[in-house]
């Protein structure tokens, strides 16, 4: 018994090194972990050199479906059932011309592979995106207030075109089904995600759960990422651009926050902040002989700042004040609409209500509306605020002046009430 | 059907929106009935009734297809809308919007609405809010709508005042489909209904 035991334990740890040695073949893994295939704790400098075959190499022809009756089968068909409950979900957001453009920008990367995949826009207010292994992709809208352009959304979408075409949902399952850990691995992984529920690792893989790929298919498919966006024809250096932002705002918010879950199963930010910016510089050098692509502002904030204030608004509803800070300093930084932004950060002062919230909000309302074309609910805030200071001429005014540029708002009636009462 | 038959959806649907063990009774028709001794309402029809410390829900079909929900009194410091969420996804007590004596009505239902948000309502929206008498006094009522996870439409209207410093607040909710409307003028008789007890000075939330 305890000789089948050790065998057992000796092929387990047999079988980690193989994989382990596999995973270091591939030349981005390599370059990634140091040379010769190197994982130890020194922090090694990353001397890869880019090369498109090294990430075109595709797990799955174009248009390819598993055979029948095999575990990828199996998988894919749970897949597709997550995915018919995806269609229908409560928060899948139908905006016509965003799904139109996040679905047009992943064809543009995945070239023909474009039908394998379909797009679900999801409204949540965190930082993530995730792949299924039947092409099933979700981009969350918490993602969409955190990149600043459309070349570093498409670097996130690159990435997970990445899974997809290195079947790493498949990968994954097999191997820790082989492992006989996967209860564990999963019970762990989304531990740490902050998933309370963990489930059957099948449907979190159908589901496209962020904890179904390890590190190392992180890091593959940050470099498929990263030669997919100069390939179609992006400035691949904002990849690394958008772990900046990521890094800036958990720095800010603390470790403690829960700043983001695409974050929290994936390899550390400054790691891949730094790997990506050594690719990004060797893509544009070998791939594109040093012309920067195409960064797609105005048409990334063509689509997106119409529909950003109620993304975040459902930021503020999270009620992780820290984390929505970083992002609003970040969005005022970045310099689009910044009425829109000082209304927002009155927002996050008045539902705070920690010690002096009250007048840091009058203040940034007051800059939402010097910035000029204020959102009318900076008026009403005001108004509402300056009541309860007891300031009343200046709370009618502010009232009025929101009942005037929003005369079909939702609390009207409840508006001119409190008026009726106030102005004498 | 009597509502009292229909016990076994409605357990497994109460289970998960009061997260704890309830014992349902029968709300009778047309006959006065108090709610968490602070208010009395009357009802045309009869309702099957749930109850825990905070909140009090009634429904005639299942707790998920429609309900009503009231509040027994909400103090100073507690939560608007004292939501639990379910075993899976229980709420998150420290990110409830508490409920303090200087809100405005407009206050007190964008709290509501987050405490939906956070209960697991999907694209939640007020879409208007106006003053009203409750019990007598002065209050507002709202009208809001939503999408359940598993993608059904809701629709909903509720109602809310303060006397003696604590907050009551109900909201009646059901699919938009059929189930909302089965018992629309029902509730609208109940709200009316609304009779505070003996009670001292109120203030105004205006």
């Amino acid at each position: 018994m305890i000789g089948k035991f050790l065998s057992l334990l000796a092929a387990f740890l047999v079988a980690g090194c193989v994989t382990n040695q596999q995973a270091y073949e591939n030349p981005l893994l390599r370059a990634l972990s140091g040379k010769d295939g190197n994982a130890g704790g020194e922090k090694e400098e990353i001397t890869t050199e880019v090369d498109v075959a090294d990430f075109m190499v595709a797990s799955l022809a174009p248009g390819a479906s598993p055979d029948r009756g095999t575990l990828e089968d199996g998988i894919w068909l749970q897949s597709d059932e997550a995915e018919q409950k995806l269609r229908t979900t409560g928060n899948r957001v139908h905006d016509e011309k965003l799904n139109e453009y996040i679905s047009a920008i992943v064809c543009k990367l995945a070239g023909e592979y474009c039908s394998d995949m379909r797009t679900y826009v999801i409204r949540t207010p965190y930082f993530n995106a995730t792949m299924s292994p039947n092409g099933m992709m979700q981009v969350w809208t918490g993602l969409l207030l955190r990149v600043r352009n459309e070349a570093q959304l498409a670097a996130i979408l690159g990435h997970e075109v990445g899974h997809y075409l290195r079947r790493h949902g498949m990968q994954r399952i097999k191997d820790v089904t082989e492992k006989l850990n996967a209860l564990i691995f999963v019970q762990l992984a989304t531990a740490a995600a902050g998933i309370p529920a963990a489930g059957d690792i099948a449907s979190l893989v159908a589901q496209g759960s962020i904890s179904a790929f390890g590190r190392d298919h992180e890091r593959e498919a940050d470099g498929y990422g990263v030669v997919l966006l100069t390939q179609a024809g992006y400035d691949p250096r904002e990849a690394s651009a958008v772990w900046s932002n990521i890094i800036k705002e958990r720095e800010a918010a603390g470790e403690s926050s829960n700043y983001s879950l695409f974050a929290a199963t994936h390899p550390p930010s400054e790691e891949r902040r730094d790997a990506l910016k050594v690719l990004g510089a060797q893509a544009i050098e070998k791939l594109v002989h040093g012309v920067a692509g195409d960064l797609g502002r105005d048409r990334f904030l063509e689509i997106i700042l119409p529909l950003r204030a109620g993304f975040l608004r459902d930021e503020l509803r999270v009620g992780d004040f820290k984390r929505t800070k970083v992002l609003l300093e970040a969005l005022l930084e970045d310099g689009e609409n910044p009425a829109e932004i000082h209304y927002f950060k009155g927002e996050l002062y008045r539902l705070r209500q920690e010690k002096g919230d009250r007048e840091k909000a009058v203040e940034a309302y007051e800059k939402a509306l010097d910035e000029g074309n204020p959102p009318p609910d900076a008026y009403r805030a005001l108004g509402l605020i300056h009541k309860k200071l007891g300031n009343m001429n200046r709370s009618a005014t502010y009232l009025s002046r929101y009942v005037q540029l929003a005369p079909n708002a939702k609390d009207r009636l409840m508006i001119e009430h409190i008026l009726k009462g106030e102005v004498k | 059907m009597k509502p009292i038959k229909l016990l076994g959806p409605v357990i497994a649907s109460t289970l998960l929106l009061l997260g704890a063990c309830s014992t349902i009774t029968l709300v009778e028709a047309r006959k006065k009935t108090d709610i968490g001794g602070a208010f009395s309402v009357e009802s045309p029809v009869a309702w099957n009734r749930v109850s825990n410390r905070d909140l009090e829900m009634w429904t005639v079909d299942a707790f998920n297809l429609q309900r009503i929900v009231f509040t027994k009194g909400v103090s100073v410091g507690d939560p608007v809308f004292p939501v639990k969420g379910s075993a899976r996804k229980p709420v998150d007590q420290a990110k409830l919007p508490k409920f303090n004596k200087d809100m405005t009505p407009i206050e007190l239902v964008e709290a509501f609405e987050t405490s939906m948000i956070q209960n697991g309502a999907k694209k939640m929206e007020v879409t208007r809010i106006q003053p009203t008498k409750v019990g007598g006094g002065d209050g507002f009522n709202f009208v809001f709508e939503f999408i359940t996870e598993d993608g059904l439409e809701m629709q909903g209207k509720g109602l809310g005042t303060v006397r003696n410093e604590r907050l009551y607040l109900a909201a009646y909710l059901g699919a938009r489909m059929y189930f909302y409307g089965k018992h629309e003028k029902d509730v609208d008789a109940i709200f009316q209904s609304i009779e505070f007890g003996p009670e001292g000075k109120g203030f105004s939330i205006f």
